[in-house]
């Protein structure tokens, strides 16, 4: 029963890849989403709240999503990418919105 | 689902779910019984009496008594904060903060008081400051920091977070591996078929029927235990200041001046209280301070709770200038915020504090998630069980077959002499005088930690876990029994005196019948159906 290994990673360094896209990447694209959003509101207390438990399922979902992809560090490369992508709409953001209160 | 992503998703059920086995195991255990903490403490420190039914609601205190007998007892108010409310054992607990006053000496400053009130006399005895909550270790208290690890401080808290969020993860893998088998195998049991499938029969079952439960403590888990990340990484926005970010989340009342001196027996602290009271619909304050004693900036502040059949989120606070009778502040528990609730949702649900069923209602309601709690802990062991049965094979080199046996033998010691330990512990508890006070937590956690390591020593070089199984589950069955009988000889709180007018200790003595009886009854099923592992 245990599961077919036929289908599972087997280099170590595709297998470190994944493990640390699913752990850091994943968290960095999740909290980067959240701020990105936060940081266009007027009023970021709800946006803060929901991020309080919004970050770990997101954070989850991805972890899980990590481990399907072929190649670990395409995944690594896709989530930065992403938190870029974020980081630029953050920065935009509090830019043009001022600090959030 | 591809056979790949189904495998994929499988192995992460599998590795995330076998690497906290323990880890979650002891927060399921400590924490279903930490459901009942205060209890426990009532149960423990209980002492029979025909009137167990005294003063316990803020609104038999006087209030201008209690400034009164601080008064006499010689404590310069000016300036200080009281604080009053009722701790777990029911009694008026009274804490007096340092005063305001710059011109005061350091000390008064700083200075701490504690005092319990009695409520028929308005006698003062005062007590140790140390302490989040004072009041005398106990056992409940002792479980409760094991829930978080907390006997290991932040980091264990931390890494109590960490295993709610892996958790999380096999619990999400899990549902999906086993999501086409769940309609098909759901009223599948066949306990008459060989071990691994009895425990995978079990291990689905029972795990989907926990799944609700399970992905509410997993993310509220996540939520306690992992929120500095949540706190840190949104301080970016304020330049790296997480001070910032806990004031917008958690807005606190500003510091102000103190006024000047003011005679304090001029003002009827009853009559704030009554308006208080009376400024929303049944509400109840459960917290009363008044700041700035004795000052033209006193205030009467009153938190407390509305009808929570009205509202699930109920606190309320409200602070009256002293002065002017105005309203300074109030935060109605009828009307709130979406953010309020998201916090207020996740303590309510995690501490299983809703509903306002009445004591009967709520008791129930507490061992619901007792049950649902240990069924987690039941699911947890199957899981092990299972990872164990489906590598004893032949084509598993001998090498591992014996490094995984190892790891089974050490992980079900460490499990499930849990079980015994915290029976024997509720004795210990018991049996431990009141002149013993000052010790007890130093008692309570050498008892707990030294006896669980023997047993599970003793259970790991056993090598045989159905022998671990069966004398765990009897030893705790004999000893439960024994927890109401030590109970009554010592308290005098037998079962039938309590259950008339003292539930939290009855509760306590017939959970753990329950307990016995189950374990009891499980042991007599027990039967070697194979060579066991």
């Amino acid at each position: 029963m245990p599961a077919n290994t036929k289908y599972l990673t087997q280099s170590k360094h595709q297998r470190f890849a994944k493990v640390s896209a699913a752990i850091l990447g994943a968290f960095l694209v999740s909290s980067t989403l959240h701020l990105a959003i936060a940081a266009w509101v007027t009023n970021v207390k709800p946006v803060l709240a929901t991020y309080s438990f919004s970050l770990f399922i997101v954070w989850c979902t991805l972890m899980l999503l990590t481990f399907l992809f072929k190649n670990g560090w395409k995944c690594w490369l896709l989530y930065l990418a992403i938190t870029a992508v974020f980081i630029a709409l953050y920065t935009c953001g509090i830019a043009h919105n001022s600090i959030p209160a | 689902m591809s056979q790949r992503t189904h495998n994929i998703f499988f192995h992460l059920h599998t590795v995330s779910g076998i690497s906290i086995t323990v880890g979650l195991f002891i927060i399921f255990f400590a924490g279903a019984f930490t459901l009942f903490e205060k209890p426990i403490a009532q149960w423990e420190h209980g002492q029979y009496s025909q009137s167990q039914s005294l003063v316990n609601s803020n609104s038999n205190i006087d209030y201008n008594r209690v400034v009164d007998s601080l008064e006499t007892r010689g404590i310069a108010l000016y300036g200080r904060d009281l604080n009053i409310r009722f701790n777990e054992y029911h009694q008026a607990q009274i804490n007096l903060s340092g005063t305001a006053d710059t011109t005061a000496s350091k000390e008064t400053q700083k200075e701490r008081l504690r005092f319990s009130l009695n409520t028929q006399d308005y006698s003062l005895t005062q007590e140790p400051v140390e302490g989040r909550r004072g009041g005398t270790f106990s056992l409940g208290r002792l479980l409760y920091l094991l829930h978080f690890y907390y006997q290991l401080d932040l980091p264990g808290y931390y890494l109590a977070g960490l295993v709610s969020l892996f958790f999380f993860l096999a619990l999400v893998t899990g549902i999906i591996v086993h999501w086409k088998k769940i309609s098909m195998n759901f009223f599948v049991f066949r306990p008459k078929q060989k071990l691994k499938t009895v425990w995978t029969d079990a291990h689905t079952a029972l795990g989907t029927i926990g799944i609700p439960f399970q992905f509410l403590y997993a993310l509220s888990g996540c939520m306690f235990g992992l929120g500095v990340l949540v706190y840190t990484s949104s301080s970016v926005m304020y330049n790296g200041e997480v001070d910032e970010v806990y004031k917008i989340m958690f807005p606190r009342d500003g510091k102000e001046n103190l006024g000047t001196k003011t005679n304090i027996a001029t003002y009827d602290f009853n009559a704030f209280y009554e308006k208080a009271h009376n400024h929303w619909e049944n509400f109840e304050p459960t917290n009363i301070s008044i700041l700035h004693l004795g000052s033209t900036t006193q205030k009467f502040k009153a938190y407390g709770y509305g009808d929570i059949r009205k509202k699930f989120i109920n606190q309320g606070e409200i602070v009256l200038s002293t002065q002017t009778n105005q309203v300074l502040k109030e935060i109605s528990p009828y009307d709130k915020a979406y953010s309020e609730h998201v916090r207020g949702v996740l303590f309510r649900l995690h501490y299983a504090d809703f509903g306002g069923l009445g004591n009967f209602g709520n008791n129930l309601l507490k061992i619901i998630y007792f049950i649902m709690a240990i069924i987690t802990c039941f699911v947890i062991i199957t899981g092990v069980l299972i990872w164990l049965e489906a590598r004893n094979k032949k084509n598993i080199p001998e090498k591992k077959k014996r490094y995984n046996q190892r790891v089974g033998y050490l992980y079900l010691a460490i499990c499930l002499s849990m079980l015994p330990i915290t029976a024997a512990s509720f004795v210990f508890a018991r049996l431990l005088p009141s002149s013993m006070n000052n010790h007890r937590e130093l008692a309570l956690n050498c008892f707990f930690f030294i006896g669980w390591l023997v047993l599970t020593i003793f259970f790991t070089l056993k090598k045989n876990n159905f022998f671990t199984n069966k004398y765990t589950l009897l030893t705790a069955g004999v000893i439960g029994i024994c927890i109401p009988v030590v109970n009554g000889v010592v308290s005098g709180n037998w079962l039938w005196l309590t259950i008339a007018n003292n539930y939290p200790v009855f509760i306590i003595d017939a959970l753990w019948i329950c307990i016995s009886l189950a374990c009891l009854f499980a042991v007599s099923k027990l039967k070697v159906k194979s060579k066991p592992i």
